[in-house]
Formats: structure tokens, C-alpha cells, sequence
């Protein structure tokens, strides 16, 4: 399967030729034709200069442990990412919707796609390898074998991460690879402000990692020169030697179940029929005067004119319908995309798994003391909104060609879904405050910490997830919207500015922990300001963003990725 | 190509979308399939075009059954949804240059009538644009582009005349389709607009509810005195059966 490209080039030049006959035609022709250069996705380079970045602005506090570390865990967090990637492009992408359409085999289809997966997770190379040549240039010279040996470590490391990502995505599970891998993305990020012993610490943690072992062979083997990584070297090829036999098992299984047409699924949802309650109001009833009594009864139920109850709905919606008023409510109950119910229901997944962690608290003996502290983190990923909630008002939905967010054709302003969300958002952190500062005082308990400590982080780390909403409801809003697709003034002037504060943010939240924990007494007088710094600048992004979105200098939708 | 339903269904959850649907369609006919809003208009041509797999019944073609497999049968078939799936990143030579090239048509004498075909729907000057930046009505000419120069066998089009074309596209496609059919290419499409289901047809399946209620030819609807045309009788009398 090609793009037959000479048949296209075949058909542009007849049809240019067909275009230069007509004056009229080849002028319409050159005004429409596509830009030689390619439009500027600034969203694209942002994410390649990302490695340059963190070692830029680290510089020579960058150790070699947190560089490693940082590569371990984005290699990591890939390879969950990367899975879910393709498990969505075979099975649920706009392509195999394209595809089905013409007569080409499953088999056909996957080879289509996997170059393009390959040529997509090159990146994995490119970080490795700029890590790996920074580590060789700090050695001392001569460099030309080391540099040698960082291409081959590069490459070794990028076929590893494949190898583990074709596992995965043959491993049933695969629904749990994003909420794994999304963590591990951003305790990559933050491990830039962690203390060296902590960094320490955290690499001695991942190395049993596969992601690890190369990493480990490189920094000990071929700079240090040290044998005893012969078998991480042993281990490493002979898991990425598993690779064909790994990619011929995915090509063989695929497809691995029935493929449906994937823009059918979302209609199926809607046209499914619903049962008619009995107390379903009926229009011949009500109209008394002027009803044509040929007519026939309409039921007008509850399913056919939703109206969300939030009375009726679960106590974490019945709470914070208090503090909605009518129009936050009218908002609320489209960005829920007329569900009703999710918050109550994560909420008690939340408390299920807490009360496993608190379980496991009692087995100590049995069960390593991570397991509670691991169990705590999952119940409150599952309980909170951590990363701004999920809405269904808010994803982004195809129109004509276009993808944007399912809000932008409706009369919702940048502050009415910012109030709705942060509302919400801050009812379901409350109610989960309790659980968390309990849960954080009996895991310090556990770990032989003083519980005051354990409350102390549990308020700490509250904060900075409460402070970063403003953050997240930005990047909810930013969502299928052109802004970092073309570099305009505006565009480029509002990322710079954010690109300002948010390190800004970075800095307050590093400083918060740092004096929650490090600063002489009095903490509180160090922690505070930087505690409304994290607010203050998490809000700033939040405002700097409004200006360009209510300018309407950005559109609300873009060509699909 | 012979066109053959065996007591087909498909259902998507507890909703029948097609149920018991037996017909034969004849090559060389234009047959208009109308119906109300979530009859089965479009499930049944996404069955016919194996984007969706029937829970019961058989699809032949030419006597062979027919299913998602058989990519021979399926090269003889095209199928266009009503927002047609194009690479917005692509020009629409590129574009049309790939659909024929799944259809195995890769020689150069294509290029001419690709280009004859762009010129009818007035599409020239965008050859080079990205499909991304052209409206909805350009973007299902890019599409029917593609249709008219594989020129499969069969044809199937879900609302051709509600795509946002121009008329003049629409014309276009109507002297094109029954140029097609008098070659013996059947051409199968949904639509809303009766008039043109009457005039522009050889024959009208209607479906309700998922199951055929008449399959024939314009002329062989039941007669009615009242106003109108004979196919919104037959959507009056429909709904009436509804209540």
C-alpha cells in the first residue's frame, strides 16, 4: 500500500497544464495552492527541543544521576504511552475509519501504520541519545568511540522501549497504560527539583527497570569501563532480540478482535433505545386546549428531554449543585455531557482502593512498605481530578474535517467553564481531604515517620494540586484549539509568557516542599509565600491564556493530528 | 454486479437497525433508498460495504458471499459516507492519486480523467491546496473525484445530495451516475430529498424501522388522490402507523 505518488504527480501536472489555458483558473490556482513551507506546528518543536531544555536549563547541576533517571522514567512512561498509542490507532483512529472504507486488508492496514508508529517513537532515540553524549562529553577525551558507543546505546534503547511496548500492547490491560504512564511523564518533570540524595534514591529504585539496563551499561560499561555490567548488556540484547519475534506475534494477532468502524461507535451510544419510564409525562395529557386529538401522545420523558437531577444524583453532585447557581449548573451539566453520577461513583472507587492500601498496612510482614504508599497514590488518582477531571464537554468531537472541543459552537465563555470546572473540582478535593490527610499520617506512621510529618505532606501536596488547577483548566481549555499549530504574534507572545511563569510555578513549588521540610523555624512563614506564589503564578498562566482565547485570536478548531 | 441480501440483520445493541432485509438489485439500475431518520438507511449500506458485519443473513455478489475478507469483491465496490474520510494533511491529487492506488489503478492514463473529473466539479485550482482548508462541498468533490475515476461496479453514496456540493457538482454527478449505470454499474444511494428519489431513480427501496417496505420501481407505488408526491404519501402513511 503506497500513496502512488507518480500517479499524483501524473495528475497535478495535467491538471496545471489544463490550469495555465485559462488566465482566470491558474490565478484562483495560485492564490489556493498550498504553502511551499510547511505551516509551523509549534507544539512539534516544543516537544523536540524538551531534552535540550531540561539539560539547558539544569546545565552543570544536571547530574549524571538525574539525567539518567529523567530518560528511565520518560522511557518508561513511553512505553505505557506509546502502547495506548497504538492500541488507539489500530483499533479506534480516524485512519482505520478511512481505511475501512477501501478495499484493503487488516493486514495492509498494519503495515501501513506500524512505519509511521516507528518513525513517531524515533524520539526515544533522540533523547537517549542526547543524554548519552552529554554523559560522554563530560567525561574526558578522546570522545570518538564513546560517541560511537552513545549511538549504539541510543539505538539499543530505543528498539528496548519497542519491544516493551509491543508487550504491553499485547498484554489484556491495556486500559490501565495512560493512567500509568501520565504519572511517570510528570514524576519525570518534577524529579528535576528533588533533592540529589532523593534523586539518588529514586535511580537506585528504577534500575531492576528494563528501561535502566542500558542506561546502567553505557554510564558503568562504556564510561567507566566497568565488566560487571556484562549481563545488564546480555539482557538488554536479548530482549531487544525478542523484537521480531515480538512484532510478528502483534502482525499475526491483529486484528485481535472484530474491528468496528470507529466513528460507529459513538452513534450506537445515542440511538440505543432506553426504556420508557411509567412516569413519563405525556403531552396529550398537559395540553388541554388547542390539542389536535388526532394526534398522537408524544411521551416526553426524562431520556428525551434530559434534565439532570442533581438531587437525585450522587451526594458529591448533590453537594456541589449547592454552590453551582442556575447557569453553572446549565454548564455543568454539558461539560458532564448529561451524565450525572461519575464524581460520587470515583469517589467510592477512591475509598475502595484506600481501604485495600489500609489493609495492606497491617501486612508490613508480608508486603513491602511501598504497596500502602502506592495504593494510596491510585486511590487518589482515582478519587480526585487530579489533572482537571475528565469532561465530556470538553473532548474533541470531528466537524467537517476538523477536530475541536464539543463546546466551541455553543455560548460558554472562558470563565463560565473555568468556574464550573474549578468549583467542581474543588468541592471533590474537599471531600476527599479527610481520606488523604488520615491516609498520609498512617503511611508516615507505617514508615516509622513522625505522623505530624505524614499530615504535614498530605497538606502540602493538597495544595500544590489544588494551586495547579488553574493550570489544568488552561490546558482543558487549550485543547483542539490551532494555538500552537500557527506562529503568529499572539500566539507566539502568549507562549513566551507562559513559558516565563511556568517555570516561575516550578520554582514556588520546589521552594514550598523544600521549606515544608528544610526551612528553620518558623516553616509556615517560608512555605506561605510560596504556597500563594504557586497560586498566583498557576492563575497567571490561566489569565495570560484568557487573553488570547476571549481576543479570539486563536480558533477553535484545527486539522486533526 | 448482482446484488444479493439473504434475510439480513444487524442490531447495535437492543436497537434493530436492519432486521430481515432480503432484496436483489439488478446491475445497471439507480436505486434510491429512502427512509426516516434511523430507519437503517446508512447501516444498510455500510453492511453492503462491509464497514459493518450483519448479525444474521448473507451478502452475495455476483452469487459470492460476500464479507470484510473477500478484498477482490470489495475492489469492486466504493462506498461514500456523508462526511467522506479524506487526509486533511493531503492535496486532493494526492489524495485521489492514493484511493486509486488501493484500487490498483497506478498507470498514468488515469491522470486524465482525474483531471477531466476536477475540471467538471471545478476543483482545478485547489489541486495543490491541503484538503484541511477546503469547505465541506470541495472535500466531498475531492471524494467523488476519487469514485468517478475507479468507477467501480457498484456505487454506494450516503446523502450524495445533502453533501454541501454546488449544483452544478450535483449535476455533474447525476449525468455521471446515469452515464455509469447505462454502462451497467449499479449505483446505490441514501437520501431525504423525494423529488429527486423519484425522478432520478430507476427504483426506491424504503425502509422503516429496519426492514424493507417496498423495493420496486417509482411507478409501481401504490396511487393516492391527495396532494403531493406518491413517496410522501407513503412517509405520511408510515408515520401514521408509528402512532
Amino acid at each position: 500500500m503506497n500513496e502512488n505518488k507518480p500517479l499524483a504527480r501524473a495528475i497535478r501536472r495535467n491538471a496545471r497544464e489544463r490550469l495555465r489555458a485559462s488566465t482566470n483558473l491558474w490565478k484562483d490556482y495560485k492564490r489556493m495552492r498550498r504553502g511551499r513551507w510547511r505551516r509551523l506546528s509549534l507544539g512539534r518543536w516544543f516537544v523536540m527541543l524538551y531534552p535540550v531544555f531540561i539539560i539547558g536549563v539544569l546545565g552543570q547541576r544536571a547530574t549524571n544521576d538525574l539525567l539518567l533517571l529523567l530518560l528511565t522514567l520518560y522511557c518508561t512512561a513511553t512505553i505505557f504511552g506509546r502502547s495506548t498509542g497504538l492500541a488507539t490507532t489500530l483499533y479506534r483512529s480516524g485512519d482505520l475509519a478511512f481505511f475501512m472504507h477501501v478495499p484493503v486488508t487488516d493486514r495492509e492496514f498494519f503495515d501501513f501504520e506500524w512505519p509511521r508508529f516507528l518513525y513517531s517513537s524515533l524520539f526515544v532515540w533522540f533523547c537517549s541519545a542526547t543524554v548519552f553524549v552529554v554523559l560522554t562529553l563530560r567525561q574526558e577525551g578522546p570522545y570518538g568511540a564513546n560517541l560511537a558507543a552513545a549511538a549504539v546505546a541510543a539505538t539499543l534503547q530505543w528498539l528496548l522501549v519497542l519491544v516493551l511496548c509491543i508487550v504491553l500492547h499485547l498484554a489484556p490491560a491495556r486500559f490501565l497504560n495512560m493512567r500509568i504512564g501520565t504519572p511517570l511523564y510528570v514524576l519525570g518533570f518534577t524529579a528535576i527539583f528533588l533533592p540529589a540524595q532523593w534523586v539518588e534514591n529514586l535511580r537506585w529504585i528504577a534500575q531492576p527497570l528494563p528501561t535502566a539496563w542500558v542506561l546502567r551499561v553505557f554510564e558503568r560499561g562504556v564510561l567507566k569501563h566497568d565488566t560487571s555490567t556484562l549481563p545488564w548488556v546480555i539482557a538488554s540484547v536479548v530482549l531487544v532480540g525478542l523484537l521480531p519475534i515480538a512484532f510478528q506475534r502483534m502482525r499475526n494477532a491483529y486484528p485481535r478482535f472484530e474491528l468496528v468502524y470507529p466513528l460507529l461507535t459513538a452513534r450506537v451510544g445515542v440511538a440505543e433505545e432506553v426504556p420508557r419510564p411509567k412516569s413519563a409525562r405525556v403531552v396529550g395529557e398537559s395540553v388541554e386546549s388547542g390539542s389536535d386529538k388526532t394526534a398522537p401522545a408524544i411521551a416526553l420523558t426524562p431520556v428525551l428531554l434530559p434534565a439532570l437531577n442533581w438531587e437525585n444524583s450522587g451526594w458529591i453532585e448533590r453537594l456541589a449543585s449547592r454552590w453551582l447557581n442556575s447557569r453553572d449548573r446549565q454548564v455543568a451539566t454539558f461539560l458532564c455531557g448529561g451524565k450525572l453520577g461519575r464524581w460520587s461513583a470515583e469517589w467510592n472507587l477512591g475509598i475502595k482502593i484506600a481501604a485495600g492500601g489500609v489493609v495492606s498496612m497491617f501486612l508490613t510482614s508480608l508486603l513491602p512498605g511501598w504497596v500502602c504508599l502506592a495504593l494510596g497514590a491510585v486511590a487518589s488518582v482515582s478519587a480526585l481530578p487530579v489533572f482537571g477531571g475528565r469532561w465530556d464537554g470538553l473532548q474533541l468531537v470531528a466537524v467537517s474535517g476538523t477536530v475541536g472541543p464539543a463546546h466551541a459552537g455553543l455560548p460558554l465563555s472562558y470563565s463560565e467553564i473555568t468556574r464550573v470546572l474549578l468549583k467542581v473540582n474543588l468541592v471533590r478535593y474537599l471531600v476527599w481531604v479527610p481520606i488523604f490527610l488520615v491516609y498520609a499520617t498512617a503511611v508516615a506512621v507505617v514508615g516509622g515517620m513522625p505522623w505530624s510529618w505524614g499530615l504535614q505532606m498530605g497538606v502540602g501536596i493538597l495544595i500544590a494540586l489544588i494551586s495547579a488547577q488553574w493550570i489544568f483548566v488552561f490546558g482543558h481549555l487549550a485543547s483542539g484549539t490551532n494555538d500552537t499549530k500557527r506562529a503568529t504574534l499572539h500566539t507566539l507572545g502568549t507562549f513566551t509568557a507562559i513559558l516565563v511563569i511556568a517555570p516561575a510555578y516550578l520554582g514556588c513549588v520546589a521552594v514550598f516542599f523544600v521549606a515544608m521540610n528544610w526551612a528553620p523555624d518558623p516553616r509556615a512563614a517560608w512555605a506561605a509565600p510560596a504556597a500563594l506564589g504557586m497560586f498566583f503564578f498557576s492563575w497567571l498562566i490561566w489569565r495570560v491564556y484568557k487573553l488570547l482565547y476571549d481576543r479570539g485570536r486563536i480558533d477553535l478548531m484545527r486539522l486533526p493530528n | 454486479m448482482e446484488i444479493v441480501l439473504e434475510s439480513v440483520s444487524k442490531r447495535f445493541g437492543s436497537l434493530r437497525a436492519l432486521e430481515d432485509v432480503s432484496l436483489t438489485i439488478g446491475a445497471g439500475q439507480i436505486v434510491a433508498v429512502v427512509g426516516p431518520n434511523g430507519a437503517g438507511k446508512t447501516t444498510l449500506l455500510r453492511c453492503l460495504s462491509s464497514i459493518a458485519a450483519p448479525d444474521a443473513g448473507r451478502i452475495l455478489y455476483d452469487g459470492e458471499r460476500f464479507n470484510r475478507g473477500r478484498v477482490d469483491l470489495r475492489k469492486r465496490l466504493s462506498f461514500m459516507p456523508d462526511f467522506p474520510l479524506v487526509f486533511p494533511s493531503l492535496t486532493p491529487a494526492r489524495q485521489i492519486a492514493m484511493m486509486l492506488g488501493l484500487y490498483g489503478i497506478e498507470g498514468m492514463d488515469a491522470a486524465p480523467v482525474v483531471t477531466q473529473h476536477l475540471y467538471e466539479l471545478d476543483l482545478l485550482p485547489m489541486v495543490d491546496s491541503q484538503i484541511g482548508h477546503l469547505s465541506r462541498g470541495q472535500i466531498y468533490k475531492t471524494a467523488l473525484t476519487a469514485l468517478l475515476s475507479i468507477n467501480p461496479e457498484l456505487w454506494m453514496l450516503d446523502e450524495p445530495f445533502a453533501s454541501g456540493m454546488d449544483p452544478g457538482g450535483i449535476a455533474y454527478f447525476k449525468r455521471q451516475a446515469r452515464l455509469a449505470a447505462e454502462r451497467g454499474r449499479t449505483i446505490l444511494y441514501s437520501t431525504q430529498i423525494l423529488d429527486v428519489a423519484e425522478k432520478f431513480s430507476d427504483r426506491v427501496c424504503i425502509i422503516h424501522r429496519g426492514k424493507v417496505r417496498f423495493f420496486d420501481t417509482v411507478a409501481n407505488l401504490p396511487p393516492h388522490d391527495g396532494e403531493g408526491s406518491v413517496l410522501e404519501e407513503v412517509f405520511r402513511k408510515l408515520r401514521e402507523e408509528d402512532a
